[in-house]
């Protein structure tokens, strides 16, 4: 976690949680967002991510806890009078205005018309969309929809701009285009993002911090490297790319040490200890990604393992390799010309080095 | 072949009443016959000088676009709850909404009679306009509710999010949402309240009388071509407004469901 300076904190989410018919939609959250920040809420459907969004931006009220912007608790506010804009799933631009009066809207609602026309078309140009203010949102490509909502919704330029998985509906090469766009609107305009999605990459690719949630609960909350590199659980490290899990049994804790020994195998795994550390005898888990593992006789520890399969995907290529810890995936570069992929049934041996393991509670 | 031909014939059988009815509107004789013995507009000049029928044509008017407008605007509120609030059974209370429809309209007739001489409105214009109301709210509670559902949710948390307070969110963003929905319910009722005749029957009386019911006791009085003359007139018409209202709308929002 980065240092909070609670100067900065802008919305805190305070042990918040929201019933539906008696299921914890939103399970006692918590969560700061700083001043700037771009925040992402990531998840599989029905995590709750969406419920705690509508929550920020006034549709749902929370069952119990508080929501506090700018340290004042507006969790009872209509969403009108919260400075906080939002970009719909479905985008929900209104059908029956052209794209300057759509992105008009916030400014007319909110009675700020002196120099209206200046700020609309200022905003029309930051999302490059010069000479569409007078077609209609049915009369447009759907990579423009996408920035008449974002347009509409910063022009007021709220606090706190959140986003519902704005790019779900796009194609992959559109999405990826966006994406780069919207952190740098993000970036120029210094306004606060918090954006929901399912999608660990996307996620990963724009977020100064992810917040990884499952069952209406935050698992973990840090950067884009944190979350990758040191997963705490092993929902996170299995949600937010591809990971090894190797099993085994503490044989001893220090304060900055844990020795584990790995099932099936006579190595003795010494990783730095985390607040997952258990008592000696207990069993953990480890997490390795298969990026990290290496073939041949190389890293600082070594199984014997056999190729089950691979598969070829441009750059690299992941072997499914079956080891005396148990099975591995091995993702290695492919370079061409540097002979031929391993074949299934032959034997290698696979290895990874010390930094590359994060300890998971079992 | 056959097949084409007889859809040609039923296509051709369908509006010929109504080609025979204008056609021998134009007649010069004093009774109603067909084929017409010569071509003359004085009939239409007896309707239109008329103070009787003038009097009856402006009460229908007035009857048919007060009792469109409370539908329109009970429908609208009553198609909020059910789509908008999923209020409890609120199928069934669509489906009571639509019951005048398949109701016998002769027993709508006793029952109001009923209803509205105990209530003292019988044989006056607001009895005429309640009766009305009731007999169009299926016609207009139908395309509002279709159009509300068409319409996304979404945009009034938009428009919340956005600053606006709910009235100005119901006025700039709501209502424009449904405003096709609102244009055929308003349009739809007030056809088939100006051109009510079975319900009606029962509860005009000598100081409140509609077009189509005058129509209907002129017939039985009389075979004068000015009744044809008058329905020519309603014929253009409502004629008239289906084309306003396929233009503006299309008309398939109330033949097709949703």
């Amino acid at each position: 976690m980065q240092d909070t300076d609670s100067e900065a904190v802008i919305l805190k989410i305070d042990d918040v949680s929201k019933v539906f018919d008696g299921a914890r939609a939103v399970d006692r959250v918590d969560l700061d967002v700083n001043e700037g920040e771009f925040v992402t809420l990531l998840g599989p459907s029905g995590c709750g991510k969406s419920t705690l969004l509508r929550m920020i931006a006034g549709f749902e009220v929370p069952s119990s806890g508080r929501i506090l912007m700018r340290g004042k608790d507006m969790s009872r506010d209509p969403a009108y009078q919260r400075e906080i804009g939002m970009v719909f799933q479905n985008l929900a631009l209104f059908p029956h205005m052209n794209v300057y009066d759509n992105v008009a809207f916030g400014l007319r609602a909110r009675k700020r018309t002196d120099d209206l026309d200046r700020r609309v078309r200022e905003m029309i140009s930051m999302v490059g969309l010069e000479g569409f203010e007078s077609r209609r949102t049915g009369q447009i490509s759907g990579g423009q929809r996408q920035r008449v909502a974002l347009a509409r919704s910063l022009v007021t330029a709220p606090d706190v701009l959140l986003l519902d998985e704005p790019l779900s509906a796009l194609d992959l090469k559109l999405r990826r285009q966006l994406q780069v766009e919207l952190k740098r609107i993000q970036r120029e305009t210094g306004i606060t993002f918090i954006f929901v999605t399912h999608d660990q990459e996307e996620a990963l690719s724009m977020s100064d911090r992810i917040a990884v949630m499952t069952a209406g609960k935050v698992d973990q909350y840090g950067s884009a490297v944190d979350i990758y590199h040191k997963p705490q659980t092993e929902f996170v490290a299995r949600f937010v790319g591809e990971t090894n899990f190797l099993s085994g049994s503490v044989c001893s804790v220090t304060s900055e040490q844990t020795e584990l020994d790995l099932d099936g195998t006579d190595i003795r795994l010494s990783v730095a200890t985390t607040s997952a550390a258990r008592r000696q005898g207990e069993r953990m888990s480890v997490s390795i990604r298969p990026e990290h593992v290496l073939l041949g006789a190389r890293g600082e520890y070594s199984v014997p393992a056999r190729v089950v399969s691979h598969s070829f995907s441009g750059a690299t290529i992941t072997y499914a390799l079956d080891s005396a810890a148990g099975p591995l995936l091995a993702q290695v570069p492919f370079q061409p010309g540097r002979g031929h992929p391993l074949l299934p049934g032959e034997t290698v041996s696979a290895g990874w080095p010390n930094d590359a393991i994060t300890l998971i509670p079992a | 072949m056959t097949s084409r031909i007889i859809a040609v014939a039923v296509l051709l059988f369908l509006p010929l009443p109504i080609v025979i009815v204008v056609l021998s509107s134009f007649t010069s004789a004093g009774y109603l016959s067909f084929p017409i013995k010569g071509v003359s507009l004085r009939w239409y000049a007896e309707f239109l000088g008329s103070a009787d029928w003038l009097r009856v044509m402006g009460t229908s008017a007035l009857l048919a676009l007060i009792g469109a407008t409370v539908s329109t605007a009970a429908s609208l509120g009553a198609a909020w709850a059910v789509v908008r609030h999923r209020i409890r059974f609120g199928t069934v209370y669509e489906t009571i909404l639509l019951t005048p429809l398949i109701f016998p309209h002769a027993a709508i007739g006793v029952i109001m009679i009923v209803t509205l001489s105990s209530l003292g409105w019988l044989g006056t214009f607001t009895g005429l306009v309640l009766v009305h109301c009731i007999l169009t709210i299926p016609y207009a509670y139908r395309p509002v509710a279709a159009a509300l559902r068409k319409a996304d949710p979404a945009l009034e948390e938009a428009a919340a999010s956005l600053g606006s307070r709910p009235w100005r969110t119901f006025w700039q963003v709501s209502l424009p949402a449904v405003r096709p929905g609102l244009v055929t319910s308003l349009l739809f009722s007030f056809i088939i309240s100006f051109d009510e005749v079975t319900v009606t029957m029962f509860l005009v009386g000598p100081f409140v009388m509609t077009l189509p019911v005058q129509v209907f006791s002129e017939v039985l009085e009389s075979a004068s071509p000015v009744i044809a003359a008058v329905s020519a007139t309603l014929v253009l018409f409502t004629s008239a407004m289906v084309f306003v209202l396929d233009r503006v709308i299309g008309i398939q929002f109330f033949v097709e469901r949703d």
